[in-house]
């Protein structure tokens, strides 16, 4: 079969907003073993109140967690997109298999709202 | 695509005077296509039996439904419901293409019977659990470009049938581009000693000129004409064998 067109990875293409809480906060549910989720996009939004360090990593199949981006520096009224410029979908900032997690965390402080966009290359 | 063998279905679409043969589970009929109409129903939207848009939720199927007319939801598109058409027998040849891809399509041919394309030594093949076997999807024959990966060839008075099952994450409703060719032809009938049609009955069938070979129903599993049928196209099938050993003079 053929590779993905544009108009299948768009089908295919995904938002979801969490709000970190702590050091792990998941952003979806493990990915299906068949799968493989290509993250396009991570945006952190400061709450306007205080400034965070966060982090994104991965929960692999053997139970350890993977630091994929540590101390992303959040001032309280700024976001922080990764990729800092513009988005792909076709060039993923982080390609999870089948079986992993994506988490994102910071040390201390309150929530921080958080926007991951993805596809994965099986419906 | 074509480099496995499938293929965009207008380039396996024939044309006027291009010859056939067609294969029944009573053997074989040989033809010539005298018209070739295109038909098309771009964008179709799936419905039930009350006309209403079926819009199938995350990871669920839906049961068997024919492609019904929204005008009119008591008529199913692919249907021919007599056996021949201004004195000329037809049948409808073509491909569906679909889209979102998340959503697998089972179709049965004809309605209510086995599924094509599952691997001889399997299991039935189970739609309402969304088995990864025996569908295809709009990757496989893409909404914009239909393919050959189902092909269809639908005779006078069946029904086909299709069942769905939604991958995503959300709910989705099936959309189709539904593309066929209604061909109205004539048929070369066969006769013991030297008959007229004799001579190119058996070059069709020792492939001698060009002609399309097509399965009514699918591959392994072809479908009976009927008496009804063979009664009215007045043509009795044969088989290949015994084509290929017609008495030419």
């Amino acid at each position: 079969m053929p590779a993905l067109t544009k108009e299948e990875i768009r089908e295919r293409y995904r938002t979801v907003n969490v709000y970190i809480i702590g050091t792990r906060t998941p952003f979806f549910d493990a990915v299906p073993e068949r799968k493989m989720r290509n993250i396009v996009a991570i945006t952190f939004f400061g709450d306007g109140v205080t400034t965070r360090t966060m982090d994104i990593e991965k929960l692999k199949e053997d139970g350890t967690y993977e630091m994929l981006y540590d101390k992303i520096n959040l001032a309280a009224p700024e976001k922080v997109q990764l990729p800092i410029e513009g988005r792909n979908p076709e060039n993923p900032i982080i390609v999870l298999e089948g079986g992993t997690r994506l988490y994102g965390g910071y040390v201390t402080g309150t929530t921080v709202a958080a926007t991951c966009e993805y596809w994965d290359n099986e419906p | 695509m074509s480099s496995k063998g499938i293929s965009p279905i207008v380039e396996r679409l024939l044309l006027p005077n291009h010859l056939m043969a067609l294969e029944f589970r009573e053997g074989w009929l040989f033809a010539r296509v005298l018209r070739r109409r295109i038909l098309l129903y771009k964008p179709y939207s799936l419905i039930d039996s009350g006309g209403s848009v079926i819009d199938i939720a995350a990871a669920s199927a839906q049961a068997e439904v024919w492609l019904r007319d929204p005008r009119n939801p008591k008529n199913d598109i692919l249907y021919l419901d007599n056996t021949t058409d201004a004195g000329f027998p037809w049948i409808l040849h073509g491909a569906i293409g679909w889209k979102p891809h998340q959503i697998l399509v089972y179709p049965r041919i004809p309605e209510g019977s086995d599924i094509p394309g599952k691997f001889p030594n399997i299991d039935p093949i189970k739609p309402s659990a969304g088995d990864f076997t025996g569908y295809y999807s709009g990757h496989e024959s893409p909404y914009d470009e239909p393919t050959d990966f189902m092909e269809y060839v639908i005779r006078p008075g069946i029904h086909i049938g299709h069942e769905f099952y939604n991958l995503d994450s959300r709910a989705h409703n099936p959309v189709a581009n539904i593309l066929f060719a209604l061909y109205h032809f004539q048929l070369f009938k066969p006769l013991s000693g030297v008959g007229p049609h004799n001579r190119i009955i058996r070059d069709i069938a020792l492939r001698h000129v060009p002609a399309a070979f097509l399965t009514i129903g699918f591959t392994g599993h072809p479908l009976d004409l009927g008496d009804t049928v063979i009664k009215e196209w007045d043509v009795v099938p044969i088989k290949l064998t015994e084509a290929e050993a017609l008495e030419v003079g």
